[in-house]
């Protein structure tokens, strides 16, 4: 029986996870797939796009997620988006799409707060995509809730734009949903935290990361438990201001206690391990007590992921060091801060996946055991040129 | 406590492979050095640590996996790499009895190792290396910590068998049915009494089980059993009685026994432990005098929580052979032997059908027990088929042997009764099965024997039996198929009546030779068997002749299309589409592949003729309507033409395929119709030049605008002229009359 997994990339300073439940539904949250991990000639990179390939379904030959949430649209977060995604009309997908791999994303999910000031081509595409749907949704046209068609709003409308007609497909801060790419999920929910109504002032000036969806994905064991068995936070690329209107709304609602929301076993460590989680990216060394709060809802044996590059000790930020380093005062061991781009080593860094089991996730072995009878090089080999004596 | 503790340091030389599979080992494990421990003269164990990830609350369930788990890695000094390594834990307090897919222990020395892939582990070995094999060791105890060492949650998972010394063989449901319902024996034990067989005669002996004894029927089968043994005295196989033992209280029991007993005395306490006394039991049933033989099979049922995973029910059942040659008090000593063995399910209807996914229900009479027929019999009779007959008055010979199912111990055989002899023997515990052998001609079957069976598979190519299956009476409420080879094996054809018999077989045989005027597979045939020497028109397989030149490879590929292509006939149950032609068409101009294709045949017009003279005309569907508007078109002009079909003196009927018109030479009147002759006799040669010399002219038809019902006086003779010269062929001289509601045939021989 298949299990349910959350799988994070090793893609440098971006963000890439796939949520992959029992029923094989797939959850993409932003994509960074380089063009450099393409050809599979670099081992230090890996083949994010051969890989997404084989983690998700097909129809009828097509690749598809069910949904596909970008959280913002910084380009680290949606790098390669207009190489590797479907866009246009479903229906129209052609073998030109399949042979180049193009995937269907069946739902998207879009914050219009997050994509008011699209800054790169790639987010402009996500965001023509969007409009696209939105368009169908408003004109109401028949074909609207095709897989490749289908829409859901995230957060509140920005000043420029009204999709009040689509309340229907609206999730706000504090929504519990269970339907994904309309199918009920019974056992597997995701509890949305951000984007917020107002526009918030940033840690950094010149970035929108605040406006970040933020949400928990959570899994019980059975539909009718009571608790929790799983529980990931997604934190985008939130800083430390944002956290704390979540964790303060959240109280408030007392969604802590009635929903658990604020609980977290993996926490996705925002915007790539940088200090903003903590204070402001200027140097204000005094750790925020509302992120400190946040980090203290960790449940036993709770994780930290950064999706960054490797983590030194230099004035990088992000990823930060000192920034690690707070995250380990808040963990058992230095085994449970995990960074993409070393796991399990440096010079060859494979996804980390978590398996949910009743007890809380657990890192599944990276062994892979081969099936066929023998094995052949990709391009690796045959890309690298070698001088023989 | 560690099973390592209590090894030698290995001294000796290690042969190269080993070596390499050590530092593979150093390798995948990043680790320095590691111990290499003697366990027997063919066996040495390495220590090692594997890492597991646990989950945050710890291992689900409570198990004790830790995060750094003890194992042996064994590896057989004179078998390596022939023999995969096991891995086993090394910790002797490791939850073995908690977990599936851990082999049961066979030694003090070592625990039972873990059962880590599916299928044959040295098979799976042979294309793996020892950094796999303990990639997936780390993979099982991460799925023992995680819960998912159970493939599907849903159901209980058997324990793993090692050192077990042979087979019982009984059906899972009729034990487990003895005991759901406490179906004791008698009133004063909880125990069952089962009849059972052991067969010496190969290396290990092979136990059978066949029914359970109550005591109304004990004095029959003592005394079955007594003269079985006797007749049978210095024989292979003996009868007697078994034991099936449960807990009558029905208590659920999860825990994997992690050794199983290997004496008397520890036979005794395992079952004490499971609430059962088995020496009351054992003394009852030697005092009663239901002990035979110096060994007692006694079957432990077990119940789990759940399912067990390849059976339908939650009993878990172990098979022990306990040896009483010695006893005292109708018991045998402490240390008497006791063996276990694995249980196999016979070989059944329902596991047939459960493991082919097909159920091949319909009862089914074979005609014709060669090359094809018994290919197509066998792949009916292994997926679940046990209600079959078999008409074959052929023997088995030497030349049979290239394409045959049978094999060498039936030359000199019967063909119908070794086939279903065979068969017969798959069902030996499946009762009742119905194979019956008709060692006789087709012709010599009684209608009551046919009435017995729901279709007829006629896999002859025989003329006769073609004339018989047309002419043969009662056997409407059979569905009636016919396959056989032609050109060369190049081509299958498959011929499935309709609904009611129409179309009817010889239909079906008729309208595919008429079809080579429009299929070039059908048309290669047709000319390749003109020009060959043996003239017979009917080709088919000619097994029997050691001059057909075929091979076996050729006849299966057919025979299992054929076999899904019956199946899928047999079993549809929406609307009748007609009668159907299949053709398996193998191409071997290059690398030899394979296509089919089918059509579906609307019933033929049946036409009695009007002179009584007991022929009919069968002709394709379409055909009438077309004549009536021939005739309605001209209004009072008689026009007319000839018919292609073809003609059979046996079975007295005609066929008509095709309607030619008016020649251009021809002159139409109110009254007459002179048919002309301009074009008419190359259109003629033509379809019997593609169709192989078998379709042809076979008679006349013209209208009768003025719906004279019968042959007027210029008919009649012109008929006898046309008899004259149609008796050199021979053909009978057919007359169709055409009004503007009738179509009218006359013939005459």
């Amino acid at each position: 029986m298949q299990q349910n997994s959350v799988k994070y990339y090793p893609v440098g300073n971006g963000d890439q996870s796939l949520i992959t439940l029992k029923d094989k539904t797939t959850i993409l949250t932003d994509c960074n797939i380089r063009q450099g991990s393409k050809d599979g000639s670099d081992p230090a990179m890996f083949d994010v796009k051969k890989d997404l390939l084989q983690s998700i379904q097909t129809d009828g030959g097509v690749p598809f997620v069910d949904v596909f949430i970008l959280t913002h649209g910084d380009k680290d977060h949606c790098r390669g988006f207009r190489d590797n995604f479907y866009r246009g009309d479903p229906t129209k997908y052609a073998d030109k799409d399949r042979k180049a791999g193009l995937i269907r994303m069946d739902e998207m999910w879009f914050s219009p707060m997050v994509a008011v000031e699209n800054t790169n081509e790639e987010e402009t595409a996500h965001q023509e995509e969007a409009e696209r749907r939105i368009d169908l949704h408003l004109k109401n046209d028949p074909q609207k809730d095709l897989p490749g068609n289908r829409i859901r709003i995230i957060g509140y409308d920005p000043e420029n734009r009204d999709y009040s007609a689509l309340a229907h497909l609206r999730y706000v801060p504090g929504s519990v949903v269970t339907l994904f790419n309309n199918k009920q999920q019974e056992t597997f929910s995701v509890f949305i935290h951000s984007p917020f109504k107002e526009q918030l002032a940033s840690a950094d000036p010149d970035d929108k990361n605040t406006a970040s969806i933020v949400f928990q994905a959570r899994f019980k064991e059975y539909s009718f438990s009571t608790e929790f068995s799983n529980l990931f936070m997604f934190g985008g690329d939130a800083d430390y201001i944002a956290w704390d209107v979540i964790l303060q709304r959240t109280v408030r609602y007392e969604n802590d206690v009635k929903q658990k929301a604020l609980d977290w076993d993996i926490f996705l460590a925002p915007h790539h391990c940088s200090w903003t989680f903590f204070n402001e990216s200027s140097n204000k060394d005094e750790v925020q007590d509302s992120s400190i709060e946040v980090l203290r809802y960790r449940r036993t044996g709770g994780k930290v992921i950064a999706s960054s590059k490797v983590i030194i000790d230099n004035d990088d930020n992000p990823p930060c060091y000192k920034a690690k380093k707070e995250y380990l005062k808040h963990l058992d061991s230095g085994k449970d801060f995990l960074n993409t781009d070393t796991y399990p080593k440096e010079s060859e860094p494979v996804p980390i996946v978590f398996v949910t089991t009743a007890n809380g996730p657990v890192l599944s072995p990276t062994t892979v055991v081969k099936t066929a009878s023998g094995a052949a090089g990709g391009a690796g080999a045959a890309s690298t040129i070698i001088k023989q004596g | 406590m560690l099973y390592s503790e209590s090894f030698q340091e290995y001294s000796g030389q290690l042969p190269a492979v080993i070596e390499s599979a050590i530092e593979e080992t150093k390798e995948h494990l990043s680790i320095a050095d590691v111990r290499i421990l003697k366990y027997s003269e063919i066996s040495i164990v390495i220590p090692l640590s594997l890492k597991v990830n646990l989950p945050p609350s710890g291992a689900v369930g409570g198990i004790d996996i830790r995060e750094e788990e003890r194992v042996l890695l064994k590896i057989n000094l004179n078998e390596y790499p022939h023999f995969a390594p096991t891995v086993h834990p090394d910790r002797k307090d490791f939850p073995s009895s908690f977990l599936p897919h851990m082999y049961v222990q066979s030694s003090d020395d070592i625990s039972g190792a873990f059962c880590l892939v599916r299928n044959d582990f040295n098979e799976w070995f042979g294309n793996a290396r020892v950094s796999d094999v303990l990639g997936v060791a780390e993979q099982w105890l991460f799925k023992a910590a995680s819960g998912m060492l159970a493939t599907d949650g849903e159901e209980f998972d058997p324990l793993r068998l090692e050192g077990y010394k042979g087979y019982h063989f009984y059906k899972y449901d009729m034990l487990a049915e003895v005991v759901s319902n406490n179906q004791f024996y008698n009133d004063v034990l909880p125990f069952a009494l089962l009849v059972s067989s052991v067969d010496r005669s190969g290396e290990d002996p092979v136990w059978r089980t066949l029914a359970t004894v109550t005591e109304r029927t004990i004095e029959k089968f003592q005394e079955l059993i007594g003269k079985f043994n006797e007749g049978n005295s210095g024989r292979d196989i003996s009868c007697l009685f078994s034991i099936l033992v449960w807990d009558e209280a029905a208590r659920v029991d999860d825990q994997y026994a992690t050794a199983l007993p290997q004496n008397y005395g520890e036979l005794r306490s395992y079952f004490e432990e499971n609430g059962i006394e088995i020496d009351e039991i054992l003394r009852l049933f030697t005092s009663a005098g239901f002990n035979y033989l110096k060994e007692v099979p006694i079957v432990h049922a077990i119940r789990r929580s759940k399912k067990m995973v390849g059976y339908e029910g939650e009993y878990e059942i172990l098979n022990f052979i306990v040896d009483v040659a010695e006893n005292r008090d109708g018991l045998p000593s402490d240390d008497a032997v006791v063996k276990f063995y694995s249980h196999i399910e016979p070989f059944s209807k329902e596991l047939a059908h459960k493991l082919t996914g097909e159920i091949r229900k319909s009862k089914t009479l074979y005609i014709g027990g060669g090359s094809l027929g018994s290919k197509i019999m066998m792949h009916d009779v292994r997926s679940g088929k046990s209600d079959a007959g078999v008409v074959d008055h052929d023997k088995f010979l030497q030349h049979n042997l290239v394409r045959h199912v049978l094999f060498s111990q039936h030359i000199g055989k019967n063909k119908a009764e070794a086939l279903i002899g065979e068969a017969d023997k798959m069902y030996k515990l499946d009762l009742p099965s119905n194979f019956k052998s008709y060692p006789i001609r087709v012709h010599q079957v009684t209608n009551d024997e046919i009435s017995r069976y729901d279709d007829i598979v006629d896999t002859t190519a025989s003329f006769v039996v073609e004339n018989w299956l047309t002419q043969g009476k009662d056997l409407d409420a059979v569905k009636i198929s016919r396959c056989e080879l032609a050109d060369s094996g190049r081509l299958g054809l498959l011929y499935a009546e309709g609904e009611s018999r129409n179309p009817r077989i010889d239909d079906l045989i008729n309208l595919t030779y008429y079809k080579a005027k429009e299929n070039a597979v059908i048309r290669r045939w047709r000319r390749n068997d003109s020009m060959a020497e043996v003239m017979n028109l009917n080709v088919g397989l000619g097994c029997s002749s050691t001059t057909t030149v075929l091979s076996d490879d050729v006849i299966s590929l057919h025979a299992a299309i054929f076999s899904k292509v019956l199946y899928s006939q047999r079993e549809r149950t929406e609307k009748d589409n007609g009668g159907l032609l299949y053709r398996s068409i193998m191409d071997d101009t290059d690398i030899p592949s394979m296509r089919s294709e089918y059509e579906y045949v609307k019933p033929f017009e049946v036409l009695e003729c009007g002179n009584g003279s007991g022929w009919q005309l069968r002709m394709v569907s379409g055909t009438s309507d077309k004549l009536l508007g021939l005739c309605k078109g001209r209004k009072k002009i008689e026009t007319g033409g000839v018919l292609v079909g073809i003609a059979n003196y046996k079975t007295k009927t005609i066929h008509v395929f095709e309607i030619v018109v008016e020649p251009q030479d021809s002159k139409g009147t109110n009254v007459s119709f002179i048919r002309g002759i301009k074009g008419l006799p190359e259109n003629i040669d033509r379809i019997k030049e593609v169709t192989g010399g078998v379709i042809g002219y076979v008679g006349e038809w013209h209208t009768h605008p003025m719906d004279l019902e019968s042959l007027s006086g210029v008919d009649t003779g012109t008929i006898e002229k046309l008899k004259v010269i149609n008796r050199k062929v021979p053909i009978p001289t057919l007359a169709v009359i055409v009004t503007n509601t009738k179509v009218l045939p006359f013939v005459f021989e």
